[in-house]
């Protein structure tokens, strides 16, 4: 890993003693602490979430830790007008929602996927156009290895906008499904 | 003030001025029954070919001051169904109240087709009795007199029954300003927390009462056809679920509280079913609930969405949308064969639809082709002619009055207000309230 190139070697020891995979710790052997005062000489990373390493550990999708972590933090799915269709970009997260929703970190969690529209049609045609998108999510999710009976929709149709504006911007915003992990 | 003004009318009771007092009494009245009212009416849209009608303030005879305008509210019904046209009581050369006051030259000259006219009285007790006579001027004579009583709190629903016969005398059409509409306010306080309320009124929007509060959304309410009962679907478990409820009593039960979606709830003409949307096996499709046995029978079945039911007056089909063509369209499905016809082809969304009592049109949300706006649009059954009746942008909602000569609908945006529309699309009324958004009207069925 690179960032135990150079000379850090005897503090890096005890510190990175958990997470090492270096042949240079483990032959470097000496548990003498060295005064760095070159601070620009180390580089750390935070531990990778257990989330993201589950994700990782499936080897089902491939991606790059950074990519996971990104994705899995993606919890709504936007839509087009009237459609419930969902495209390449909400099938990559889903994907990896799905991956870690199978994996042993995530086979515990229970989700709510909640359906949204715009504020245009009607009413009760919006609570059934909520009602599709959260099933395309949810049926993609099971597609993908989720048992269904994990997984709760319900439809808010239009009551419930992020975005009460009258425009564009606020529909497309409107227009989404969310999960939501119960853990 | 109040007090005053009713030493002033006493005063001029003994004097026995009637054209003074009346006009008197008339403003003085006007005051508290408009500020009584949650919904105003604004008219957006006149009609230049009603019938023009003068309605004299009623007489009154007893000591205190009447709480509601009976001629006030008549005046008010008869603009509201688009087809009359009340004449300004200042224009006015005499008040007459009884028959042998009315000088048909007078009203002729005001260009006035009608005159009615009328007295309150005390009965013993704390009941009214109110006597009116319509005069049709060109003819010369009387063509209609009548007698209503009740109680002090039932004065307006006794003017709305005499606009109802009145309304009916002339166009032969029974009135339905006694009918009443359920519809909901929704408050936003912030993105967290709204207040929604159930609330019913008169189909003028007075007399409003709240009969259901709820912290989460309520939608589709439906009358069942004697008027006693609604269903609406309410979020309050979380979710979407079909309710019903006894009006006289505010109890009710649950009807449907399956996986998914319970929407749309649409009593049948004969009152014995529920039509409703389910999507407990996974998309929404159309279902009947027997409400005596709790069989539920599905309708449709098809991968598209299927929505919105509304009968078909025999009770034999369903209108309803789907989207099985790409967009939403309007369909019909006979019950019995199962048997389907797409009823729409105009424009990119046609939704929610409600058949006219005569079952001859339906009226229903339309977006034409190329237009952004969604639209009240009628449709005849036979033709398939579309006309749009209305112009905002956000409409929903619309439902047919008993009488099938006027429609409700909401109309959305900054601050959802409901609007009154006659059938002919002349002349159309804003309910704007006070309270906050108010959608979802729902029309009651003639009051028995």
């Amino acid at each position: 890993m690179k960032f135990i190139k150079g000379v850090v070697v005897g503090l890096a020891v005890v510190w990175l003693a958990g997470c090492a995979t270096n042949d240079q710790m483990g032959t470097s052997g000496e548990s003498v602490i060295v005064d760095v005062t070159e601070s620009e000489m180390v580089e750390t990373l935070p531990l990778l979430d257990p989330a993201v390493q589950a994700v990782l550990d499936t080897g089902m999708v491939e991606a790059s830790a950074e990519q996971i972590a990104e994705l899995l933090e993606k919890d709504s799915i936007h839509f087009p007008y009237d459609s419930d269709r969902l495209d390449d970009e909400d099938i990559a997260v889903l994907d990896v929602q799905a991956a870690y929703l199978t994996s042993p970190a995530g086979i515990n969690e229970k989700l709510v996927i909640e359906g949204h529209t715009d504020e245009r049609g009607t009413r009760t045609y919006n609570l059934a156009l909520g009602e599709r998108r959260a099933m395309a999510v949810k049926n993609y999710l099971v597609l993908k290895g989720v048992v269904s009976s994990r997984i709760e929709v319900v439809s808010y149709g239009f009551e419930t906008p992020i975005n009460t504006m009258h425009n564009e911007t606020a529909w497309s915003e409107n227009r989404r499904a969310v999960v939501v992990k119960e853990g | 003030m109040m007090l005053t003004g009713a030493r002033v009318i006493r005063t001029l009771l003994l004097l026995k001025k009637p054209s003074v007092m009346w006009s008197l009494l008339f403003c003085l009245l006007m005051g508290p029954a408009l500020a009584q009212a949650e919904l105003t009416i604004e008219i957006t849209k006149g009609n230049d070919k009603a019938i023009p009608v003068a309605v004299v303030p009623f007489a009154w005879s007893g000591s205190d001051l009447l709480q509601e305008e009976i001629a006030g509210i008549i005046g008010s019904d008869l603009r509201l169904s688009g087809q009359f046209a009340p004449i300004s009581s200042k224009q006015f050369l005499g008040f007459p109240s009884k028959a042998d006051e009315v000088f048909f030259g007078d009203w002729r000259l005001l260009g006035a087709s009608y005159v009615l006219i009328g007295r309150v009285s005390e009965q013993s007790g704390n009941g009214y009795v109110v006597n009116y006579e319509l005069f049709d001027v060109l003819g010369r004579r009387s063509v209609l007199r009548g007698e209503v009583t009740g109680s002090r709190d039932q004065l307006r629903a006794m003017a709305h029954k005499i606009s109802d016969d009145v309304y009916e005398n002339i166009t032969g059409i029974p009135g339905v300003f006694s009918t009443r509409i359920v519809y909901v306010v929704a408050k936003r306080h912030d993105a967290k927390k709204t207040d929604y309320q159930l609330v019913y009124a008169d189909m003028d929007g007075h007399r409003a009462v709240p009969i259901l509060k709820s912290n989460k959304p309520i939608l589709a309410p439906s009358w069942s056809p004697d008027g006693k009962k609604l269903a609406y679907v309410s979020f309050e478990a979380g979710r979407p679920a079909i309710y019903i409820q006894e009006l006289a009593s505010g109890e009710r039960e649950r009807v449907t509280n399956f996986p998914g979606l319970n929407s749309a709830p649409k009593w049948s003409p004969n009152g014995k079913k529920l039509a409703m949307v389910l999507s407990k096996d996974g998309n929404p499709e159309i279902y009947v609930l027997d409400l005596a046995s709790r069989q539920l029978t599905q309708v449709t079945r098809h991968f598209a969405l299927d929505n919105e039911p509304a009968w078909m007056p025999d009770g034999k089909s369903l209108v309803f949308t789907s989207n099985r063509g790409g967009s939403a369209q309007l369909y019909e499905v006979e019950l019995a064969s199962g048997e389907t016809k797409r009823l729409s082809f105009d424009g990119k969304f046609n939704a929610r639809a409600r058949v006219f009592p005569d079952g001859k049109s339906m009226a229903f949300i339309h977006k034409g082709e190329g237009e952004a706006s969604y639209n009240v649009a009628i449709q005849e059954m036979d033709t398939g002619r579309i006309r749009t009746l209305t112009s905002s942008p956000f409409e929903d909602a619309p439902d047919v009055s008993p009488n099938g000569r006027m429609l409700i609908y909401a109309a959305q945006g900054d601050s959802g207000v409901l609007g009154i529309i006659s059938a002919d699309g002349r002349v159309s009324f804003r309910l704007p309230s006070s309270e906050g958004d108010v959608r979802e009207p729902a029309w009651s069925p003639y009051r028995k």
